[in-house]
C-alpha cells in the first residue's frame, strides 16, 4: 500500500496554539493522525503560582484572547470553593450575562470561519457583522470589547448600567434574527447538507472514551452541560424556570456540530434575556479578602466545552498549586477517531470542527513514500475544500459563479 | 437525583481500597487510594459509575508526587477527586491511561512536568516539553531552577540598544 505521511502545522501566525498533525494518507483517504502540542506552552500555571489571589483571575484571563470570560469564570469558581461561599445575588445575574454574550460571539466566529474555509465568504462576512454588535453590547456593559477583568472571588468589579442593559437587550433582538436567518440558511442548503453530513462523526462510545467536552460531545449524543449538572449563580434557577436546555444531538458529524453551535446561540439569548429581566438590586461584590486553607475544583461551560481549574491554598496569599484544563486539550485526541477513514479535503473541516482556537494549517509539508517533501500554505487546503464544495454545487446544478468554470472548460 | 447518596456507593463499590473518604462540600468528593489500586478504583468509577475525567492534577509533595483525577458524574451531579501518591524517590505509580484513552494527554504532561513513571502507559512520550530539553529537569517540582541552568539556555530577549535611532 502506497501510504504518504502529511504533517500539518505547527505554526501559523494568525492564531493562538501551534499544533502538529501527522497525517497518513493512502491517495486521497486519511489512514491515520498523530497530534504533538506543546510549541507555545507558556508557563500560565507556573506564573500563577506566583502570584496573588487577586492577580489570578487578571493573568487567568490572557490565556485566550476569546474564551477571556471562561477561565477567570472558573477559577473564581474554585476560589469560591475553598471559601464554601456564594457571591451576592447581583454579582450571581452578571456573571452569566457575560460569559453567554462570549458564547455568542465565539460561535459566530466559528460559523464565518466555517462557512470561509468551505467556500461561503458570504457567511463569514454576515456572521462576523453581527459579532460585532454582541462586542459593542461586552464594551457597553463591561467597557472592553475583550479581556473584560470583571471577575473576582466573591463577586465582580464592575457593576452594569441602565443604558447599556437596554443596549444589549436591542442588540440581542437583532442577533436573534441574524440567528435564525443563519439556521434556515445553513440548514436547509443542499449543498451543506452534501458536504458535511456523515463528515467527521464522532460516535456516542468514542466522545465517552475521550471523555470530549461541550459542542463536541453533544453532538454525540452525550447528554451533559456544565452549567445544568453543576448549577452555580443564575444558570440553576434560570434552567429550573425553564429559560433554556442543552442542545443534544444524535448524529455526531460536522453538520451536527455546526447545528448544536448555532441553537446553542439561540439558547444563549434567552439566557441572557431572562437574567437582565430579573437582575435583582444590591452588592456585587462581597468583600473576600483572604483564601483559607484548602482545595477547590470551578469548571465551567466555555463556548468550545467544559474549562477546568483546580486550586489548593494554603492560607498564604499565594495559590500553591492552580491546575488549568481547556476544552480543546481533550477534544483534539478525538481526531484519532474522527479523522481515518476521511477524505484529505473534509480534514479541514474536522479540525475545525471541534473549533480548536484554528491555528494549524498556516505551513502544510506534504511527504510522499520517497520522502520527498513540498511545502504548501493553507491556501492548497482551503482550496481543496473549496473546490470540493463547487463540484457538489456543480452536481446540484446550483452554481451561479464558478471561479473554476474556464479552467474546466 | 440518585436514591442513594454517592459516598455510600463509592465506600461499597470500592471498599477496602479506600483509604480515606470525605464530602467537604455539597458536589465535591475527595477519596485517596493507594497506587496499586488506582487503576481499578478508576475503572470503577468511569466504566461503572458514569465518570467523565475532566483532567488530572500533579502537586509536588514532601512524601512525593500526589496525583489527582478530577471525575464529574453528570447525572449524579457529583464531582469525584480520586487522589492517589506517587512516593519518593522513585515516584512510579500505575497508569490510568491504559484503562481509558482520557487520562492518556494528561499522563503524559505530569511525566514531562513533574518526572512521574507511569507503568503501563500505552504511548509514553513527551507532549508538551520540548524535545531537547534536558533530561531530570522537572519545571514544576518545587526543587526546579529558577534561572539558566547549564546545558539548557532559556531564549531571552535581548534589551534594545539605545544608541540605535529608529526613523519615521
Amino acid at each position: 500500500m502506497k501510504e504518504t505521511i502529511i504533517p500539518i502545522g505547527p505554526f501559523h501566525p494568525l492564531l493562538e496554539e501551534p499544533e502538529l498533525f501527522v497525517l497518513r494518507v493512502d491517495g486521497e483517504t486519511v489512514v491515520d493522525v498523530d497530534l504533538r502540542i506543546g510549541w507555545n506552552h507558556r508557563g500560565i500555571e507556573k506564573l500563577s503560582q506566583g502570584l496573588t489571589w487577586d492577580q489570578v483571575p487578571y493573568l487567568i484571563e490572557r490565556i485566550c484572547g476569546i474564551c477571556s470570560t471562561s477561565h477567570p469564570y472558573a477559577c473564581v469558581l474554585a476560589m469560591e470553593d475553598i471559601l464554601d461561599m456564594e457571591a451576592p445575588p447581583r454579582a450571581q445575574y452578571i456573571r452569566p450575562v457575560v460569559g453567554e454574550l462570549e458564547r455568542i460571539h465565539s460561535h459566530l466566529l466559528w460559523f464565518g470561519l466555517a462557512g470561509h474555509f468551505i467556500g461561503y465568504n458570504t457567511v463569514f462576512m454576515w456572521a462576523w457583522k453581527y459579532r460585532e454588535l454582541v462586542l459593542d453590547s461586552l464594551e457597553r456593559l463591561t467597557g472592553n470589547r475583550n479581556h473584560y477583568a470583571m471577575f473576582k472571588a466573591g463577586g465582580v468589579r464592575r457593576d452594569f448600567s441602565d443604558e447599556a442593559m437596554d443596549f444589549t437587550m436591542k442588540a440581542m433582538d437583532e442577533v436573534e434574527k441574524a440567528v435564525k436567518m443563519f439556521l434556515g440558511v445553513a440548514l436547509d442548503d443542499p449543498v451543506l447538507h452534501k458536504r458535511l453530513k456523515g463528515v467527521g462523526v464522532l460516535t456516542y462510545e468514542d466522545a465517552i472514551q475521550y471523555s470530549a467536552v461541550g459542542p463536541t460531545s453533544r453532538p454525540s449524543g452525550v447528554d451533559h452541560d456544565v452549567r445544568r449538572d453543576d448549577p452555580f449563580d443564575a444558570y440553576g434557577p434560570a434552567f429550573e424556570a425553564g429559560v433554556w436546555k442543552p442542545i443534544v444531538l444524535q448524529d455526531g458529524d460536522v453538520f451536527a456540530k455546526a447545528a448544536c453551535r448555532i441553537l446553542e446561540m439561540l439558547e444563549s439569548i434567552k439566557i441572557i434575556r431572562w437574567c437582565i429581566e430579573n437582575m435583582p438590586d444590591g452588592e456585587i461584590d462581597a468583600g473576600v479578602t483572604e483564601i483559607p486553607p484548602g482545595e477547590g475544583c470551578g469548571h465551567y461551560e466555555a463556548p468550545r466545552g467544559e474549562v477546568f481549574h483546580y486550586m489548593r491554598s494554603d492560607g498564604t496569599g499565594y495559590p500553591v498549586r492552580h491546575k488549568v484544563r481547556a476544552p480543546t486539550y481533550n477534544n483534539l485526541p478525538t481526531y484519532k477517531a474522527t479523522c481515518p477513514g476521511a477524505h484529505i479535503a473534509d480534514v479541514t473541516l474536522i479540525t475545525a470542527s471541534i473549533d480548536p482556537c484554528y491555528c494549524c494549517t498556516e505551513r502544510v509539508g506534504i511527504v510522499d513514500k520517497y520522502n520527498n517533501y513540498r511545502s504548501v500554505k493553507q491556501e492548497y487546503l482551503t482550496k481543496l475544500s473549496v473546490e470540493k464544495t463547487l463540484a457538489l454545487k456543480r452536481d446540484l446544478g446550483l452554481v451561479t459563479w464558478d471561479p473554476y468554470a474556464k479552467l474546466l472548460k | 437525583m440518585p436514591d442513594k447518596p454517592i459516598i455510600d456507593v463509592l465506600k461499597e463499590k470500592l471498599g477496602d481500597m479506600i483509604k480515606s473518604i470525605d464530602q467537604p462540600r455539597k458536589r465535591r468528593i475527595y477519596l485517596f487510594v493507594d497506587r496499586d489500586d488506582v487503576q481499578d478504583a478508576a475503572r470503577t468509577i468511569f466504566y461503572d459509575m458514569g465518570g467523565r475525567l475532566c483532567t488530572a492534577s500533579a502537586i509536588d509533595t514532601p512524601q512525593g508526587v500526589e496525583i489527582i483525577y478530577h471525575f464529574y458524574l453528570d447525572h449524579d451531579q457529583m464531582m469525584v477527586n480520586l487522589k492517589t501518591l506517587a512516593p519518593r524517590p522513585d515516584l512510579v505509580t500505575k497508569s490510568v491511561g491504559a484503562v481509558f484513552k482520557a487520562a492518556e494527554w494528561i499522563e503524559r504532561e505530569i511525566m514531562d512536568f513533574f518526572g512521574v513513571k507511569f507503568e503501563g502507559h500505552p504511548d509514553p512520550r513527551k507532549l508538551l516539553i520540548a524535545d531537547d530539553f534536558p533530561e531530570g529537569l522537572y519545571p514544576f517540582r518545587c526543587d526546579y531552577p529558577q534561572r539558566e541552568v547549564e546545558g539548557f539556555k532559556p531564549y531571552i530577549n535581548e534589551p534594545p540598544n539605545p544608541d540605535e535611532t529608529c526613523e519615521m
